[in-house]
């Protein structure tokens, strides 16, 4: 009996063996198939040989970039990669793409395994945390060597990308933070019944109030500045500002704007001040007092997005990226960016993306290559040429406003002037996008006690 | 009598006419975006008859995802594979724990179950090391090579089944001198038809739908799954709603076919006995 059994299951052992091999070889062929054209791991990929000495334009690798993005955003990398190869033909370079949630993932992993790309994308935001990590090649020798020309950017663009003194990645745009204003809202008697004059830039919050109460309707058209007007039925609000949800955009500089700050130096919690204090009561007052401003809730109902609520026509004046403009075109909205206002001082907010090369990469001269390029004048004036960033380098600015876009981009420019010098830390994107958000929200809309709103971000913050 | 009946009527169509808003409603949505110009979608309050309709999306999506039809094909392929092998590799496997008479068979089964308790975060990092060490990393085999050695939830699934066919049909085909092997082939999986309908259906729509495992295991984009290429739609900061939705659509309509086409045999899912 025992022996019959063991001859039945060995009999139906050998169709099994057959039928997994021909799985596995399947799978395999399909795999070479789809691969025809380009070879896949990223350390086959690099491996080739680099000619290393003398002339860098006869340098002969294959590195792999990494960036987070769209694929247009892909497709206008793989334009400027163009240009790069017209002068260095025989490095090749894979663009790999990835969302912005999950690049992060993905670098995090990469980072464990060490399968870094040779150059990838860096935020400002993250630089600290990663470079703590040792995911980022330590560019300081490599600049010194290929003597690279720090003063093509401010130097203050060149601080955000550093950690513990050392330069980790190399400025690829400076994304700023202004106002934005729907210039057809103010023109229409309509929807400007009290002859608002347009706001400027650098205007103190006083007059930016005047101009947000009379820009705010009601149904039967009354505006916030008039008697009787009706705070529940809103149909159009004088400014747009999501203070808790933009607490890296909008509230870290209008702190710095009246003499406060989010964090000290030395990354402790600094908002418990009496100056901050003043900045936020004066935010929750245009909400819940001159119904100015929407609360959390009706800001959400407009748009997920607070920057892209300018897109509904319903908004008059809201803060705003840089990079939000091809929406706000795209919606048909006519529009002009300022600076924004002021409580003391003019401040805004730079967001500064950077290249870093990967620690463990094979091709070290050619990753410098290409960063330094994209980072210098030719990569940069590119860049500003596709009109979808600030670029980062001086040289480049020229090219950037030299494209007429109906605006006065020369605001981006100068905001980087005003740019807040704050850099970030790990724990400090935790304080930004998740505490802020959901400790100050509610609070802000006049639900809850501001000074117990502080008390409990430091108690979550911990430093 | 009747009155009640037809109250008794009314209401049961009164629920299925909420269910049916319920999970139309997200749908209908979804196209009505996929048909606006891209700055109709801003306007508020937002409306649901697209005004003019256009088709225009999905050229934009075309235009500047290049290879959208690559990953589409891609991602047939590749579902495809785990459909079919999951079939073939798990049924087996179910066949042995249902069929084959051994004292480990037991033991064996609940450490197989217990797997199923391991959250597949848990083995990211560890099977992430793994494949890049091998020489797996930016290719297929990560994708197909571990659902190609059978599942649990598969093997569960099939030996259910597989355990309600009746024995007399192993036995009559041992008395016609077949052995496992016959036994699988010629009468088991013929006989199970609506069920490993069922578990291709489920392995398609598991691996059509899967965003984090090509994610991490794919970097090359020519080698991309669709549900990655889809969130290259998406930005960090700007949005062409119709056209994502136009994608989701894409994505959407090969899981919609299936089940139409295989919906009878959800149905059919009663037992064939095999014996009158």
């Amino acid at each position: 009996m025992a022996s019959r059994g063991f001859a039945i299951r060995a009999k139906w052992l050998f169709p099994l063996l057959g039928a997994s091999l021909a799985l596995t070889a399947c799978g395999g062929n399909n795999d070479k198939g789809a691969a025809t054209g380009s070879p896949s791991a990223p350390s086959a990929s690099s491996a080739s040989e680099s000619a290393g000495s003398g002339d860098p334009t006869s340098l002969k690798a294959k590195l792999t970039f990494m960036q987070w993005g769209t694929q247009e955003e892909v497709n206008q990398t793989k334009e400027l990669l163009k240009l790069f190869n017209a002068k260095y033909p025989d490095i090749q370079v894979d663009v790999v793409s990835k969302d912005w949630e999950t690049y992060w993932t993905a670098i995090t992993a990469q980072a464990a395994s060490q399968s870094l790309p040779d150059v990838f994308k860096m935020d400002e935001a993250y630089l600290d945390k990663y470079a703590k990590l040792g995911a980022m090649k330590d560019l300081t020798d490599l600049m010194a060597r290929n003597s690279f020309d720090a003063s093509e950017f401010e130097p203050n663009v060149m601080k955000k990308l550093q950690s513990g003194g050392k330069q980790y990645a190399l400025p690829r745009d400076a994304n700023t933070i202004v106002v934005f204003y729907n210039k057809k809202l103010f023109a229409d008697p309509k929807t400007n019944p009290q002859g608002a004059p347009v706001p400027t830039g650098e205007m103190t919050w006083d007059q930016m109030t005047d101009i947000a109460k009379k820009m705010t309707l009601d149904k039967s058209g009354r505006t916030a500045a008039d008697p009787g007007f009706d705070a529940s039925s809103i149909s159009q609000w004088g400014l747009m500002m999501d203070a808790a949800g933009s607490a890296d955009s909008v509230l870290e500089s209008q702190l710095w704007s009246n003499g406060a700050k989010l964090v000290n130096d030395d990354e402790s919690f600094a908002m418990n001040s009496p100056e901050a204090l003043e900045v936020l009561t004066r935010f929750r007052d245009l909400i819940t007092q001159q119904h100015v401003v929407p609360t959390f809730g009706q800001a959400q109902s407009l748009s997920k997005d607070p920057f892209l609520s300018l897109t509904t026509g319903k908004v008059a004046v809201s803060f705003g990226g840089s990079w939000n403009t091809s929406e706000y075109k795209t919606a048909g909205i006519d529009f002009e960016a300022i600076l924004p206002p002021k409580f003391k001082e003019e401040k805004t907010v730079v967001q500064e993306t950077g290249y870093a090369i990967g620690p463990t990469t094979k091709e070290e001269q050619a990753a410098w290559t290409l960063v330094n390029w994209l980072s210098g004048p030719e990569g940069q004036i590119a860049l500003a040429e596709q009109g979808q960033s600030v670029p980062a380098n001086k040289k480049a600015s020229d090219a950037f406003l030299a494209k007429d876009e109906g605006y006065d981009k020369q605001v981006f420019i100068d905001s980087q002037k005003y740019a807040i010098p704050v850099p970030f830390f790990d724990g400090k994107e935790k304080l930004l996008w998740d505490i802020i958000p959901q400790k100050l929200a509610n609070p802000l809309s006049g639900k809850g006690d501001l000074q117990k709103a502080i008390e409990d971000i430091q108690k979550a913050y911990g430093k | 009598m009747r009155t009640a009946k037809i109250v008794n009527r009314s209401t049961q169509y009164l629920f299925l006419l909420i269910g049916l808003l319920l999970f139309i409603g997200p749908l209908l949505w979804l196209i009505s975006t996929m048909l606006k110009t891209q700055d109709q979608t801003y306007v508020f309050p937002p409306k649901l008859f697209p005004h003019p309709f256009t088709l225009s999306a999905f050229s934009r999506l075309f235009e500047t995802m290049t290879l959208m039809p690559r990953w589409i094909l891609n991602s047939f392929i590749v579902s495809g594979i785990n459909g079919i092998g999951t079939v073939l590799s798990s049924s087996l496997i179910a066949f042995g724990f249902a069929r084959t008479k051994s004292r480990m068979r037991p033991a064996l089964f609940v450490i197989v179950m217990a797997t199923l308790m391991i959250p597949s975060q848990v083995t990211l990092i560890p099977m992430y090391i793994m494949f890049s060490k091998i020489g797996w990393y930016d290719t297929w085999l990560p994708l197909t090579v571990p659902v190609l050695l059978a599942s649990p939830y598969f093997i569960f699934l099939f030996r259910q089944y597989f355990l309600t066919l009746p024995r007399e049909l192993d036995e009559a085909t041992y008395v016609d001198g077949g052995g496992y092997w016959t036994i699988y082939r010629k009468v088991i999986f013929p006989l199970s038809g609506p069920i490993l309908i069922t578990g291709f259906i489920f392995s398609f729509v598991f691996t059509w739908t899967d965003y984090f495992t090509p994610l991490i295991f794919i970097q090359s984009e020519k080698l991309q799954m669709m549900s990655v290429g889809l969130q290259l739609i998406m930005g960090k900061n700007s949005q062409d709603l119709p056209m994502m939705a136009a994608g989701s659509f894409l994505a959407l309509l090969p899981i919609a076919v299936i089940y139409f086409t295989a919906q009878k045999y959800f149905v059919e899912g009663v037992v064939m006995s095999g014996i009158k």
